[in-house]
């Protein structure tokens, strides 16, 4: 478990990040190596350029811009599980953290790096569906930004392109005082997802995503819809509204059928939750 | 300090070598370094089964670094295979090399070997062998195995059946017919593995110049490796020499012998340097022995009364593509089937095994070696039975135990059970826990939509193999022995047998030395480990290391101590019977302090000054004790385990909440040590019970090959757990200790398997295959 041999980059700025990745060599951001590093060894990736952005001092950064909290691609797990701003504008993202991993890799592992990984089992890059979040990316000499329902494209897929390195996500403040919830099931604490919901109920709308359990983060528009109808339907409902949402997972035999069955009862917990805390507010 | 009023046996010793491990300065084997050392990579077969067409090695052979790539080939002058050391009558063997020949039978066996530089450069170099393959078809379905038209595992064989045996009275159909009750239950035991923490290794170096070999190694057992390699690769034993550093943990993983390591050790004879493998944690999950994975039939029958009338269990394992060795695959199924019902009066108990090849990765001994199913499927069906007829579970089981005064007995499948205490360590557990309340409790909660369960399970544990005069583990288990000697300061020096991998063996023959010899704990050291520098010996396995090296160690204390008051007493000008030692202090028993004299004193005199010694033989501060077959084979021990789960029935998800255990272990020389092979044998046997599962597909595909999928229970998901104890001391021995590390694994899986069964039994549903995921317990719950 070794990995093959690879050239290593610090970066010192974004430019020179881009402008390393837009080079001829196969290259790879390297954020908090939590999940690059297990790859490489495993050899089932060998890129041949390692940039590390880890120097990066300007994406380590949460602010407040007009209306999003805009939080930098290299914030780690631990700084949104801490952070005052998060706690007080998106503690959805909070409380998610604590799904994630233990502490030594919470340390290390960067909001981006699980973004651009785009495990089908992580937790953000569901929390960034329901929230509408959009996506800052970069490359050499210019900047585009992308919407978190346009950014997963399969399991470990996403809308960057070759060159392209992703610089932080806006999060719309409105979205993020919603009553949120997440609810996942995991089979050892801290483990990703064997199946996992997220929910928010904003003015007269619902946005929920399901992780770990199609190939990649999903909005579940047909639960949406019947929220909105019948916000205590029940299970069997839920049931039929996520077979709709996640058609592989409901022909996948016994353990998919198992995994509707968890979500159903993921979704209703994150509903009750809803209820309570819009019931508070 | 010790002083004369505290015991080191019996009392909580910390193992002197733990904060060296816990600082990261002990030598594990990857730590072993040899100037020139070269390091092998293998290729690993990707396929369950397949002929090897050709091998090209050009490209890899010519990646600079690479020093040679090794094929069987290469390796078949210089080893000639092996089978099983540990036959039985009837046992099909097929021979296993260092690396495969003509064919591949299971996912994960070595076919190639690199030597390079690096293992990095190793690695870059396996990528660049190219084998061409035939694929066949895999052996791999158990349940179908037998048919027919089964696919063989080993197409040269009939068929797939390597070993069967009826155990036991013979099957009896009319007692079942016409019994008052009779419960019955198909189990599923599922593939797992070992998993210590430190993976496997080797670092071998053989010198031509004078045809010698050193091997350090991962293991338990130095002189049987030492017996090993002599005969597998025709080497003076003589001019062998095994050391086993500090070792993190072995569980049974490491008291085999595996082909990659047979492999390393004969690539060193072959280019004549010195040459380390260490596995990674992916060979772990591949290559190190799988364990458990049995279906099991079993059934019960009792009268009215509720007593049992008559048993039967049949099981089939799936032994893999070959048997381990040098100890068999065949223990994991025939102890199962064997102890199965043992706490119990049974008039009738019978049972079949069968072991049979498979397109996968040998099943060997692991930490309980069938003790655990057994316990499992026999309190299974009895709390079962006690549900069925509506009797107390408690009340069912002291019932029908073998009252503890009944010992020694011959079980009905011709096991020697003695000094057992079941009926105390179930009476002790209802001591600690308030049985009635807490299932009133469950009970009342079953009312708020709360699904707690309580289980119990109890077992019996046959520990501390030995040489005895049946021993058919051929070079497994020998005599052991033990050399202790007093250097000139009076330290204390103790070269033995019996090996330490990680869970203080040390500690405690340290413990009974300075008792029984009357020196302060901390002047004993121990060495083992080393082929050369101890006494041949069984190393470590079966819980043996206190029963068996804490006997050996009281032996020589008692003798030695002989010898250092007959020294004195002539100093002294009085007789040896006057003397007594006791903190490394020699005075007559009876007289003020001042009258004696220390051993450091006694011993620089006999290392130097024996001249002040009357004339006579020379003082021997030193000797040697062996222990063989004038000791049972092997010593049970009981104990009892109750687990307290919450079962999420919405989701499937298990809650430990709470778990307890009562075991005993005759004397219990360190009881911090033994709670702590307590605890953690306890967690294996809940990763058996929740959590560990290797998944292959029907192809003989690994499908979770990585610490991210095979799910090993971490500290955060284990419950509190109550360890306490009943003390029969081992009648046989003089310590009177018996094994206690395997006890935790095997009372774990049945205890939480009924605790699971005592929630959903109100629903009507049960659980009989293990794991208990989430999906399965949706499935138990017809929920899918
Ligand atoms: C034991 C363990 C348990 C874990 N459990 C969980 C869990 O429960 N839930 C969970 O969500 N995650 C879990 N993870 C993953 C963890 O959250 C990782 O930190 C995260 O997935 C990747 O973040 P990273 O910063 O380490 O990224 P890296 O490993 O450095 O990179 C991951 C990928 O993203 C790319 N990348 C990183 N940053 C950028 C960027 N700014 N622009 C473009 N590409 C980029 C890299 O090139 C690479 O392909 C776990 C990891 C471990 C080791």
């Amino acid at each position: 478990m070794k990995p093959r041999p690879f050239a290593y980059r610090r970066a010192t700025s974004v430019e020179e990040a881009c402008s390393l990745l837009a080079g001829p060599v196969d290259a790879r951001v390297i954020a908090g190596g939590q999940s690059l590093v297990p790859m490489m060894n495993l050899r089932l990736v060998s890129p041949a350029l390692l940039v590390d952005i880890g120097g990066l001092a300007e994406l380590q950064r949460v602010t407040l811009a007009g209306d999003a909290l805009h939080v930098g691609a290299l914030v780690r797990h631990r700084q949104l599980e801490t952070d005052l701003l998060v706690a007080r504008h998106v503690p959805l993202l909070a409380s998610a953290v604590r799904h994630v991993a233990h502490q030594a890799v919470r340390n290390r592992g960067t909001l981006g790096g699980s973004l651009c990984h785009a495990d089908p089992a992580a937790e953000f890059p569901a929390c960034i569906l329901v929230l509408e979040a959009t996506l800052h990316i970069a490359s050499s000499g210019s900047e585009r930004t992308v919407a978190a329902g346009d950014f997963f494209r399969g399991m470990f897929a996403t809308a960057l392109e070759p060159g392209e390195m992703l610089t932080g996500v806006s999060i719309p403040l409105t979205a993020a005082r919603d009553p949120a919830a997440l609810h996942e099931m995991s089979r050892r604490h801290g483990d990703l997802a064997l199946a996992g919901i997220v929910g928010r109920r904003g003015q007269g709308l619902q946005r929920w995503a399901a992780f770990g359990i199609e190939d990649r983060a999903v909005r579940l528009a047909h639960l949406e819809t019947m929220f909105a109808d019948k916000p205590q339907a029940g299970e069997a409902e839920m049931l039929a509204a996520l077979a709709l949402d996640l058609p592989s997972t409901a022909g996948a035999g016994t353990a998919g059928r198992a995994k509707l069955v968890i979500a159903a009862e993921l979704a209703r917990r994150c509903r009750d939750d809803i209820d309570r805390a819009g019931v508070a507010a | 300090m010790t002083s004369a009023t505290t015991k080191a046996i019996g009392s909580s010793h910390r193992r002197g070598d733990a904060k060296l491990f816990v600082g990261g300065r002990g030598t594990y084997i990857d730590d072993v370094a040899m100037p020139g050392v070269l390091h092998v990579a293998f290729l690993r077969s990707p396929h369950a089964h397949a002929s090897i067409v050709a091998i090209r090695t050009a490209d890899a052979d010519a990646l600079p670094g690479v020093v040679r790539v090794v094929t069987a080939a290469d390796l078949a002058p210089l080893c000639k295979g092996w089978q099983t050391s540990q036959t039985y009558p009837g046992y099909v063997l097929r021979t296993q090399y260092p690396l495969a020949t003509d064919r591949v039978v299971f996912v994960g066996q070595a076919v190639v070997a690199v030597v390079a530089e690096s293992r990095a450069l190793a690695e870059d170099a396996v990528e660049l062998v190219e084998i061409d393959w035939e694929l066949l078809p895999p052996a791999c379905d158990l349940e179908g195995a037998m048919a027919p038209d089964a696919a063989r595992a080993h197409p040269d064989l009939a068929g797939n059946l390597a070993y069967q045996a009826e155990v036991g009275d013979p099957e009896n159909r009319a007692l079942f017919d016409e019994a008052a009750c009779v419960v019955e239950a198909a189990f599923r035991f599922n593939r797992q593995t070992v998993m210590p923490m430190e993976t496997r290794g080797v670092v071998a170096s053989y010198l031509p110049g004078d045809g010698s070999l050193s091997v350090y190694q991962s293991h338990t057992a130095p002189h049987q490796l030492r017996s090993l390699y002599a005969t597998h690769l025709g080497l003076d034993e003589g001019r062998i020499r095994v050391i086993c550093p500090h070792v993190g943990g072995s569980f049974g993983a490491k008291i085999h012998l595996y082909s990659d390591e047979v492999a390393t050790v004969a690539i060193s004879r072959l280019i004549g340097r010195p040459v380390k493998y260490i596995a990674d944690r992916m060979e772990a999950l591949l290559a190190d022995i799988h364990a458990r994975e049995q279906i099991v039939t079993a059934k019960l029958a009792l009268d009215e009364e509720g007593r049992f009338v008559a048993w039967r269990a049949e099981t089939r394992l799936a032994m893999g593509a070959f048997s381990t060795h040098p100890g068999s695959s065949v223990q994991e199924a025939d102890e199962a089937v064997r102890l199965a019902m043992a706490p119990y009066r049974v008039r009738h108990v019978g049972g079949r095994l069968e072991v049979v090849f498979q397109n996968k990765n040998i099943v060997g001994q692991y930490r309980g070696v069938g003790h655990p199913i057994a316990a499992a499927i026999g309190e299974h069906l009895i709390e079962k039975a006690a549900a069925a007829m509506g009797f107390d579970p408690v009340a069912l089981r002291l019932a029908n135990y073998v009252a503890d005064d009944a010992y020694p007995v011959k079980t009905r499948t011709g096991i020697d059970l003695d000094a057992l205490s079941h009926q105390a360590c179930l009476r002790r557990l209802g001591e600690i826990i308030d049985i009635p309340a807490l299932r009133a409790e469950n009970e009342r909660l079953r009312g708020e939509g709360i699904h707690r369960g309580f289980g119990i399970a109890c077992f019996i544990e046959r520990t501390a193999t030995n040489a005895p005069s049946n021993a058919h583990i051929r070079k497994a288990t020998a005599q052991d022995g033990i050399t202790l000697s007093v250097d000139p300061s009076g330290a204390v020096r103790c070269a033995i047998s019996v090996t330490d991998q990680g869970q203080g063996t040390h500690t405690v023959v340290a413990q009974v030395i300075a008792d029984e010899l009357g020196v302060p704990f901390d002047r004993v050291r121990i060495v083992s480990g080393d082929s050369q520098a101890t006494p041949y010996g069984s190393g470590v396995r079966a819980s043996r290391g206190t029963a068996v090296g804490g006997e050996l160690a009281l032996h020589a204390s008692r003798e030695l101590r002989a010898v250092i008051l007959e020294a004195a007493a002539q100093l002294l000008q009085t007789v040896a019977e006057r003397l007594s030692m006791t903190d490394g202090m020699i005075a007559p028993a009876d007289s003020e302090q001042g009258n004696g004299i220390s051993l450091a004193d006694l011993a620089e005199i006999v290392h130097f000054k024996p001249q002040l010694l009357p004339r006579g033989a020379q003082v021997s501060l030193s000797l040697s004790r062996h222990l063989g077959h004038d000791w049972p084979a092997l010593v049970p021990t009981n104990g009892v385990q109750a687990s307290l789960v919450e079962v999420d029935v919405r989701t499937g998800a298990v809650r430990l909440l709470r778990h307890w255990a009562v075991d005993d272990f005759g004397t219990i020389v360190n009881p911090l040590l033994v709670a702590e092979q307590v605890r953690g044998g306890i967690a294996q046997g809940i990763g058996q019970a929740l959590f560990e599962e290797l998944v292959y597909d029907a192809g003989g595909q690994v499908q979770n090959a990585s610490l991210a999928d095979y799910l090993v229970p971490l500290a955060s998901d284990l419950p509190d757990m109550v360890i306490d104890h009943v003390e029969t001391p081992w009648p046989h021995s003089v310590l009177g200790a018996k094994g206690a590390g395997e006890a935790g694994t095997t009372g774990a899986v049945g205890a939480v398997l009924n605790a699971v069964n005592d929630a959903i039994r109100p629903l009507g549903a049960s659980i009989t295959e293990l794991p208990m995921t989430p999906e399965r317990m949706l499935a138990a719950l017809n929920r899918l």
